[in-house]
Parts: structure tokens; sequence; C-alpha cells
């Protein structure tokens, strides 16, 4: 016999006790956060059929939208950003673009826009200040009570907007965020994991914590805000994770932040290896420098700022992803010590429940959404639990180390450097 | 007729400094060639001051058997653009005694000046010699075509356009007919062969009145208002504001409005990354304002993109026209069908034959070829032909070749030209691909009766 069926007899002749002795990882860190969750969701909170018109809303309960495009060198994606605004289901917004510093043909692009009546107007700086400051910008000239920010390389579903702004009817709504879907998910291997990881972490992810308001992040590429919030809270402050941070504010001030399930934007995702792990790196510094040390004191129950609401979402993140990432080595390395040859069969196992634990998501997700995605992502599911445990474990790892001991989203050239040697974090 | 001595002797008194600046001119003029005392046209008419002196030196005439026309207008400011609409002559030089045609003049002569005295001499001869080359029938020809021509090849000078504010078509051609009446001519010219352009300027027109004289200036995008005021975008690093100077502004001092903190050092603390601007009539604010035009003539406004586009050229002569000026019909003959060149030679060997080739060019040819390619125009021609062959019916006969067709007519009559006009008009409006075909008279053709 060899070693793996060895260890594969091992595994078979164990108690349940000891089963759940030998994989205590992902019990802890697996299971709990995620298949529960969403099989509930995936049964309770499904999306009407997409192929059914939806009833058209009373023109007097739209309140006025403005939406901003704030980019820098986005000359190619702006037109059909634009153009895709315009296929709306709810017509009646005005278009404010930002150019921060482009170097390209943005501005003329923008202009050309505002020519053809297809945008309002331009804002443009001849330096770059990053992107909280190009959205403070086109925040102070438009005129919408409602201010959408989308990326400039995104395109849109057609009630995307219309479902947007819906939720802003409770006046206690500060801002909702729209589902993300990649649009070129067939353009690599690595596209097609971000569709499966954006349908289970914004799609779902988001519908679950809707539920228990705890949507934290309303995302930079798709969120509407309401003008009275931003102004709340002073608008966007500098710094990566620029979305994130001006969710838990608004959050402090006693704003509810909804997620839009019906509100799809679709984007562009990495499509090699390197763009992937090179954003990736990026969101988690933001993370943990925006949670970790902006934010810290939600965490300190004798922090006068304490909110236990804002405590869950901060530990849930020390522990399902900060903890799971550095706990993941030393188990890897426990069952070694352990179990010796027999732990290879016990990683072979673990793949084969975390895999099943995908299939179970995924089968949820599509349920929930309503979107043909079950079969066209199963074939890539055990590539896609094999990258998710091996490589973005390590991925995660490396950038929590590198902010935490070397403050890597500083260095980080998404906030120019002008703005970080002023503002250091 | 040779130029005299002097004034004849008996004048004497106060005309005698008069009388022998007079004699001085005839030397200069003699030195310069010009011995002869030159026959003139007065425009609009001869100063009464000046008759007797002017009378010395020059003797009114009126009809073909004139050297140069003398512009004495007596007013100051008037537009000169189009003297020669009404002048005419253009065979003739336009010899300026006012010292204000400038360039619109082809000499000016100022008898205190001695060196204008020379100017104008060497003009009426080189004007006189060149004439002389042309073949006799456009020595006098009033044809407005053929005048421009004519002007060009006995001036030296070409249709060079200027760039002129007081008219509404912004530009002139000096020495030649007003910019209205001569661009359409040179154009149909160059169609023929006998002018070059090349490019001058671009200009931007007026949809409503047509006129060139616009105001360009800045606008808001959204009122389209010209009251912008423009103001300087401060980036506070601090807090990521990022807003019009005057919101930071508070005395000397900037203060942030939206941390509360001040900015104190240029670059560390803030920067000035753009400038915005600030519409005075509706509020909005953009870094993009647009270009507009307002119309000087009219006071219509429109959009920078709106404007018609006009591109304005000058015009020189080409060999073909000097053959064709010279009379060496061979020049237009040898480019023509070898059929029509068989019927040239036959009529032109019959006296008392009054016959006219008409050509047709096709201006619309290249956008027509890019649109929809070379097969679509090879089509639409042989179509336009095929009308026209039907209505002319026996009155004439049609030579094709690759990029003109021809009309022969063996009776030409005045009226023929604007029938041939109407017969090509019509035949134009059947064809789906219009050709834009443009007809001119290159040439009369038959010989006198002996």
């Amino acid at each position: 016999m060899t070693a793996l069926e060895l260890g594969f007899s091992f595994l078979l002749s164990q108690t349940t006790l000891s089963i759940v002795m030998v994989f205590w990882y992902t019990l802890i860190f697996e299971f709990p956060r995620y298949i529960l969750p969403f099989l509930v969701v995936g049964h309770l909170m499904r999306s009407p059929d997409e192929q059914v018109p939806p009833a058209e809303a009373e023109p007097s309960t739209c309140p006025s939208v403005s939406i901003i495009l704030v980019g820098h060198n986005e000359e190619q994606a702006l037109e059909a950003c634009v153009r895709s605004l315009h296929e709306q289901s709810l017509r009646e917004f005005e278009i404010v673009i930002a150019s921060d510093g482009s170097t390209d043909r943005m501005r003329g692009v923008a202009r050309d826009l505002v020519r053809r009546g297809l945008a309002t107007r331009v804002l443009s700086t001849d330096l770059r200040g990053g992107k909280s400051s190009g959205i403070n910008l086109a925040c102070a000239f438009v005129t919408g009570d409602i201010i959408i920010n989308v990326d400039c390389d995104c395109s849109f579903d057609r009630y995307a907007i219309e479902r947007l702004v819906e939720p802003f009817a409770d006046p206690r709504v500060g801002a909702v965020c729209g589902d993300i879907a990649p649009r070129n998910s067939g353009a690599s291997v690595i596209a097609q994991f971000q569709e499966i990881e954006y349908l289970q972490s914004i799609s779902v992810g988001k519908r679950i914590a809707g539920a228990v308001n705890q949507v934290v992040c309303a995302s930079g590429a798709f969120s509407a805000f309401r003008r009275r919030a931003l102004d709340d809270i002073g608008g966007f402050d500098v710094g990566g994770g620029e979305d994130l941070d001006t969710t838990i504010r608004l959050r402090l001030k006693g704003w509810r932040i909804v997620f839009a399930p019906e509100a799809i934007c679709y984007t562009d995702v990495p499509v090699t290896l390197y763009q992937y792990v090179r954003q990736r790196l990026r969101w988690e510094r933001d993370a943990i420098w925006i949670r970790f040390r902006k934010h810290a004191r939600l965490m300190n129950p004798l922090s006068p700022a304490f909110r236990l609401t804002e405590a869950i979402h901060e530990w849930d993140f020390a522990v399902f992803n900060v903890a799971a990432a550095f706990v993941f080595p030393v188990y890897l390395v426990w069952l070694f010590v352990q179990y010796g040859s027999f732990a290879l069969a016990i990683l072979v196992g673990m793949q084969i429940g975390l895999m099943i634990i995908d299939t179970l998501i995924l089968a949820a997700s599509t349920w929930c959404t309503g979107r043909r995605v079950f079969l066209r992502n199963l074939l890539f599911l055990p590539g896609y639990s094999l990258f998710m445990t091996y490589v973005m474990r390590l991925v995660r790892l490396s950038a929590y180390i590198d902010e935490w001991a070397f403050s890597g989203s500083h260095r980080d050239n998404y906030t120019p450097m002008k703005v970080r040697m002023q503002r250091p974090w | 007729m040779t130029l005299p001595t002097g004034p004849s002797p008996s004048t004497s008194g106060v005309m005698t400094a008069w009388a022998q600046l007079v004699s001085q001119i005839f030397a200069v003029w003699r030195e310069a060639g010009l011995t002869w005392k030159p026959r003139v046209r007065w425009f609009p008419r001869i100063p009464v001051h000046l008759d007797i002196v002017f009378g010395w030196l020059f003797d009114p005439a009126e009809g073909d058997d004139v050297d140069a026309i003398l512009f004495s207008d007596e007013r100051s400011s008037s537009p000169l653009h189009d003297i020669r609409d009404f002048v005419g002559g253009l065979q003739l030089p336009m010899i300026d005694i006012k010292g204000r045609a400038g360039e619109f003049a082809d000499a000016a002569f100022d008898i205190m000046q001695p060196h204008s005295w020379s100017e104008t001499a060497r003009r009426i001869v080189g004007f006189r010699q060149q004439r002389e080359k042309l073949a006799p029938q456009y020595r006098h020809t009033g044809e407005p075509d053929l005048q421009i021509l004519a002007h060009m090849y006995v001036s030296g000078r070409p249709l060079r356009g200027m760039r002129y504010p007081l008219t509404p078509e912004a530009v002139c051609y000096p020495g030649f007919f007003s910019a209205a009446r001569v661009v359409p001519i040179a154009e149909g010219l160059v169609l023929r062969g006998f002018l070059k352009k090349t490019f001058l300027d671009r200009l931007h027109e007026c949809r409503t009145c047509r006129s060139r004289r616009l105001s360009a200036r800045e606008e808001c995008p959204s009122c389209r208002s010209a009251d912008l005021r423009e103001t300087a975008l401060i980036h506070h690093f601090h807090c990521a504001a990022l807003l019009p100077e005057e919101l930071f502004r508070h005395g000397t001092a900037l203060v942030c409005p939206k941390c509360k903190r001040q900015l104190r050092n240029y670059g560390k603390d803030y920067d000035r990354p753009g400038h915005a601007h600030v519409c005075n009539t509706c509020d909005t604010t953009s870094s993009e304002p647009e270009v507009g035009f307002v119309c000087l003539d009219c006071s219509a406004r429109m959009d920078g993109d709106a404007a018609d586009r006009v591109d304005l050229y000058s015009y020189s002569l080409t060999d073909a026209a000097r053959a064709f000026l010279e009379g060496h019909a061979a020049v237009l003959a040898a480019n023509l069908p070898v059929s029509l060149q068989r019927e040239v030679a036959r009529l032109n060997a019959t006296a008392g034959a009054r016959a006219a080739i008409a050509e047709i060019r096709f201006a619309g040819k290249d956008a027509l070829i890019a649109a929809n390619g070379r097969p679509a125009f090879q089509k639409s021609r042989d179509l336009l032909v095929e009308n026209l062959r039907n209505r002319l019916a026996g009155v004439g006969s049609l030579h094709v070749a690759e990029d003109v067709a021809y009309i022969l007519i063996e009776s030409f009559e005045p009226h023929a030209e604007a029938w041939l006009h109407s017969l090509l008009a019509r035949s134009e409006h059947l064809l789906r691909y219009k050709l834009d075909a443009r007809l001119a008279i290159a040439q009369l053709l038959g010989r006198a009766q002996p």
C-alpha cells in the first residue's frame, strides 16, 4: 500500500471525535463561516427571474441622481461606461466625469462626451491627487441628492441604477452597494476563478451581510451614497481602501448600508496571476490598516467608540481572514509533525471536503442569484479550491505581514506620494 | 502717338512749375519704356482739381484702346475688396492716384513721388506687353472667367487670398473681383485645369447668415454663457479635499473647509492641481469649457462644431491656362477624345462656323469613390452620359474621357450655355449617386467668313 492509501485507511478508521481533531482548521475557519449561511441564504433570498421585466417605478419616488466617474488615464474605457449608463431603465441623472491628473486623452474624451450630450460636465486636474480627492471634487459639484460612484471600466445591467437607488426610500439608508460580476470571466482561468469568488463574496456574501446589517464595504466600483450622509462624514478620506473606510465611517454615524443584489455592475477583472495577486495584496493591506490601525478602537470594548455591530465585523475579519491565514501554515506543520506520512491523505481529504463545501456554495449561489453559473464553473471548482487554499491564503498572509511589519500600503502608488508623505498611516 | 517733351508752350504763370514737373515725369517714363502718352479711363471720375495736370499726363479714353484705369476714389474708408467688380477691365492695370488702394491696385502714382512715376510706367508697359501675348479674343473679353485668367496672365499676379475683416467673407483677392464673385469662378477654372489651388486658411462660417466674422469664446457647457470666471483648485493632502480656492480663502489665510486645518506649506500641505471655470450665469463648475462662436454680423450663437468650416485657397495659372490664353488650342485638343479632335479639326476648317466645346467635370468624383467605390462612380457617370445623349437629341455630340465629358455644340448661340446647364442638372437629378457635375464652355471654335 502506498502512504496515501494508508492515510485514507487511517482516516476511515477514525471516530467522529478523532475526525474533528484532525480537521479542526476546516471546522473552525471554513465550515461555520461559510457553508451554513450560504445554504440558508441560498434558500431564503432568491433574486427574481431576470427574464421578467420589473414593474416601473413611480416617477415621483425617484430622487435626483448624479453619477460620478472618477478616473486616471481611462480614455479607453470611459465612453463604453457612459454609453452603458445611458441604456439604463432610469434615465433621469447627470453624469459628471472627473479626470484625476490623466496624462492620456481622458479629458478630451470626456469633453467630447459632454459635447455630444452624453455627459453633463467634466472636472479635471493637471496633477494626480488620488481617487479620494477626485471623488470629493466631483461630489462638490454634482446636484443630485444621491451620488453614485462608478469605476470607469464598468458596464451595467439595464436596471442597475434603478435598483441601486430604490433603498434610499428609507431615510435611514446612507449608502447602497450593488453587486459586481466579472465581465471577462472567460478570458483566463484566473478570471474564471474570480467569477466564483465574486459570486461567493459579493453576490451572496453581501446578501448575508445585508441580512444582518453587516455590509461594511460599499464598493468603490459601484455604490450610491446619500449626499447628506457623505456631507455628514466630510466626504472621502485619503489613502487606499477609501470605500471600506467611508462605509465604516457612515456606519459609525448611524447610517444604514444596504446591499442591492439586483443592481448588477460588470467589470473587467485581472486576467493574469500577477495582476490578480498584486490587486489582492493591495486590498488586503488596505483592509488591515483601515480596520486595525485607523479604526482599531472599534474592537476595544473599553473605547467610547465601541459598537457591537462594528466589533462583529472587525472580529469576523480578524478571525476568519487574518487568524485563518496565520494559522494555516501552523496547521500544516502540525499535521506533518503529528501524522507524518498520513498528513498528505489528510490534506487530500480536507481538499475534498472543501470542494464539497465550494460545490454546495456554488449551487446555493446559483439558486440565490438565479444566474446560470453552476455548470459553467463546476469544472473549475477543484482548481479554485486548491488555488484559494494554497495560493491565496499565502498571498493574504504575506499582505498582512507586509502591512503589519512594514506598512506596505504606504508604499502603494495608488495614493500619490505627496499625499502619503503628508498623511502617513 | 509719342510722348511729348512737356505741356504745350502756351502754358505760363503759376502753371509753369507744374509743367516742369510733368516734363520730368515724361522723362522718367521714357526711361522706363513708356514712350507714348497713356490713354486712361478714370474711375470713378477725374478729380476737378487735378484735371489740368493729369490732362497733361494722360489722355482720357474709353473702349478697348486704353492703357490703364486711374483710380481716384475720394473716400477714405470705403472697402476696396470689390473695387474690380465696378471698375472691370481686368486686362488693364489699375493705377491708384490717391495712395490708399495698396494691394488692391496694380500700381500707385503720386505726382510728388518720383519713384511712383517709374513704377507706373513699368506697370503700364508690362501690362501692354503681356496683353499683346494674349490671343486676340481674350484681350478685351468681358467674360468674368476669362478676365480673371487674363488678369493673372498680364499682371503676373496669382489669385492670392488675403484675410479681410471688412466683409462677411473675411477674405478678398486684391486686384480681382470680390471673393463672393471670384471664388466660384476660380473653382470652375480649377475643374477645367486652368488654375491650380493651394490652401490658404480654414475659417468657420455662420450657419444663419454665412458670415465668417465670428467671435470665438469659451462657454459654459451647461448654459453656453460666456460669463465664466476661472478659479484655481486646491488639493488638501491631509483630508483629500479638492475644491476651488475661494472656499479655502479666509483673508490671506487658506483654511480647509472640510477639516478646518490651515494650509501653510505649498507642496507639503497642499497643491494646485488645476483650474475650474465657474459660470456666473448658472453657477455650474466645469474644468473643460466649450468653445462657441457668436456671429458678429447676425449675433447668432453656435457651438464650436456646429459652425461650418470653409477652406480658403489661393490660385495660380497652370501651363494649360497659359497656352489657352496665348491661343494654343492644341493644348486643349491634345487632351480631347479622338472623336472630338476630328470634329474640332473639321469645324476649324469650316468658314462661318460658330461652335463651342462644353466641358463637364465631376467635382463629386473623389467623395463618391471614397464612399461607394469606383464602380459606383463609373456607373453613375455612364448613366449621366446616357441621359445627356438622349436629351441632346442631335443638337450636339457627346465625347467621353475618363474624368471629363465634352459636348460639342455646332451652332452655339448665347442662350445655349444656360440650356446646357439645365440639361445637365436634369440628367443628374435622376442619378442615385450624385456626381456634382460642373459644366463650363471650354472653347469657342470656328473662323470668320472670308
